[in-house]
């Protein structure tokens, strides 16, 4: 029924907020949904509250399409920026029903209650909680609310769809409900999503943003960005094995006192005396707990951090002599019979062939333009 | 099955506790003992009890309308005031909870008084508030008003900011956000903060003394009639008094009843 006669819009955010500490540059092509990753405090929630009009930016100028949301002599409020807002919690009204919560908005911007209702009760339709219209938010479920909230951000067109970590309050099966839900109703609309799960970075994002610091160290389409993580915590999120190093020679880089060798990366190759990554699925990591010797490898002296389980399998958390980080995919057999536990020594192995290397990306500074 | 009872509470608070149910009910009771219950109707039809019974109901719900005008958006400021501003004006709207009545009285009369700080000018335009039914209001208002800012202000406190946020992007400009969101979330305070100050200004004697005197049918409200007539008509002062209680005790019920029933 979307009946979203404006096309969407670009979003382009330079702002900077003292108080957080927050310098924050980044562009949302139109219709496309930016996943934004950082690790907590990072600056995540002071960019949606930005482009929400929640905040005021000291400096810097907030754009949606055409409009000026923000800069240094113009700032609309939140009501007058046509943006919709899903948060972890489904922040329904407890005093009205599911209906007049998804009519709230309609009704705000002017439309007539039966006009309102309406309209609330497709949007309903839309995310299948028609049937929940003449509940009371306290008789809800977390996914029910969370379905319903959804509704109600989506019942007012918005330009913008700002989404603050929407299955993160969920159960499993609700969270993949809500997933395939989001992936239906967002389509073809310009939306930042805050998420710490890998999984709706692959099944929603285009983009995405990396953050910290205050910063937004990287953006770009999902798989530039994933494929050169450009920080441990956004490699950590892509499920790849990163290492930092200075490349010694082609196929060659060294990482405080190890060396690691791989097959240099023929779109962006690692140039000798300059910054580099080494990239590697953590199921290509091996944990011996001797040295073993035999066909051109890696082999790293570690030690065990942390072990967590990752689905099937255990994700084994090895940290290198200077200090970087890396995970190994075992068995919980393996783990069993090698006897691994946190603190203990043990030896990385990984095949030169599965060790992808690349330049260091270059930090994302303001685009030019 | 039954349960234990509570480890957490000693038998031996049921002592002072009985102790203290029955410092408060005794009297109560001793009220109903001693009630001429045969005469109640008589006694209630007296010119002096009928006009201060209607007197104190039509000053009572204006002084209450007008708590509600100035005291809610008072509460809805207060809470959002932070550090010291806060601090100064709490106190200042709580003070008349905290002061004696007489005193309250005394500083609405050189205030508004026929000579008083701003009533010296009210009477250049004819305008003489002192000794008047106007007077009795603004004294039940004055010690009333700051129950239903406390009360509000607490639970507007206590409400969740961020469901004001989301009313916003959905379109809602601050009025409406207060009209349909605020202000419907502390529904129950209101309702709470308005009996208690409905109840304190039907009970209010000593600012009403000071500043409005006590003149029949005028500015004398059942508290005044009762303290007049315990001296030379002991009946007739039980019978307004068994009245007051009676009116109390609904307005004490009346928020539960309404509570239970929006549930």
């Amino acid at each position: 029924m979307s009946t979203a006669t404006r096309p969407a819009p670009g979003v382009s955010v330079r702002a900077r907020v003292a108080a957080r500490g927050c310098d924050l540059r980044l562009d949302v092509p139109p219709g496309h949904t930016l996943a934004v990753i950082g690790p907590n405090g990072a600056g995540k929630s002071t960019l949606l509250g930005l482009v929400s009009g929640e905040l005021r930016p000291d400096e810097g100028e907030i754009r949606a399409g055409g409009r000026t949301l923000a800069d240094a002599s113009t700032f609309l409020t939140a009501p007058h920026r046509r943006v919709g807002y899903l948060a972890q919690r489904g922040l329904l009204l407890p005093h009205l029903d599911v209906l007049d919560n998804v009519a709230f908005g309609p009704r705000a911007r002017g439309a007539g209650r039966r006009q309102a209702r309406e309209r609330a009760l497709a949007e309903l339709g839309e995310v299948d909680a028609a049937e929940l219209a003449h509940r009371r938010p306290r008789e809800l479920s977390g996914g029910q609310a969370q379905r319903v909230a959804l509704a109600r951000a989506l019942a007012t067109d918005p330009d913008i769809v700002l989404l603050d970590e929407p299955m993160a309050a969920l159960d499993v099966a609700s969270a993949a409900a809500m997933r395939t839900l989001l992936a239906r109703r967002l389509r073809g609309r310009t939306t930042l999503l805050v998420s710490h799960d890998p999984l709706d970075l692959w099944t929603l994002a285009e983009d995405v943003a990396v953050v910290e610091h205050g910063r937004v160290v990287a953006s770009g389409p999902r798989d530039e960005v994933l494929g050169a993580p450009p920080t441990p915590f956004a490699a950590e999120l892509a499920g790849v094995n990163r290492i930092e190093g200075i490349v010694l020679d082609a196929g060659l880089l060294r990482a405080g006192e190890h060396e690691i060798v791989g097959v240099d990366d023929e779109a962006d190759p690692p140039r000798p005396g300059h910054r580099a990554l080494a990239l590697f699925e953590p199921a290509a990591v091996s944990i011996h707990p001797e040295r073993p010797g035999g066909s051109p490898r890696n082999v790293w002296p570690a030690e065990v951090s942390r072990l967590q389980p990752h689905g099937p399998l255990v994700r084994v958390r090895l940290r290198l002599a200077d200090g970087q980080h890396l995970g190994a995919d075992v068995t919980p057999r393996a783990v069993a019979a090698l006897g691994l536990a946190e603190g203990q020594p043990v030896f990385a192995v990984v095949k030169a062939a599965q060790v992808r290397l690349v330049a260091e990306p270059e930090p994302a500074g303001p685009r030019a333009g | 099955m039954s349960r234990v009872p509570d480890a957490a509470t000693p038998r031996w608070l049921l002592v002072p506790a009985s102790l203290g149910l029955a410092f408060v009910g005794v009297p109560l009771i001793a009220l109903l003992v001693r009630l001429p219950w045969r005469d109640l109707p008589g006694l209630l039809a007296g010119t002096g009890a009928r006009d201060a019974l209607w007197l104190s109901l039509r000053t009572c719900l204006a002084s209450t309308l007008l708590s509600l005008i100035l005291g809610v958006p008072l509460a809805v400021l207060l809470s959002r005031l932070t550090g010291r501003r806060a601090a100064v004006v709490r106190t200042v709207s709580v003070l008349p909870m905290v002061l004696p009545p007489v005193v309250a009285g005394l500083v609405l009369l050189i205030t508004l008084g026929r000579r008083g700080l701003i009533g010296q000018y009210l009477s250049v335009f004819g305008i003489d508030i002192g000794f008047t039914t106007t007077a009795v209001v603004l004294a039940q208002t004055f010690v009333s008003m700051p129950y239903l800012v406390v009360t509000v202000e607490s639970a507007l406190r206590a409400t969740d900011h961020d469901l004001e946020v989301v009313a916003a992007t959905l379109g809602a400009g601050p009025s409406t956000v207060l009209r349909r969101v605020t202000l419907p979330l502390v529904l129950p305070a209101l309702v709470g903060g308005t009996t208690v100050a409905f109840a304190r200004a039907l009970g209010e004697f000593g600012a009403t003394l000071t500043f409005a005197g006590s003149l029949q049918g005028t500015t004398r409200t059942l508290p005044l009639e009762i303290y007049l007539q315990r001296e030379t008509d002991t009946n007739e002062a039980l019978a307004l008094s068994v009245v007051l209680i009676a009116v109390a005790s609904v307005l004490m019920v009346l928020p539960s009843l309404l509570g239970r029933r929006s549930r």
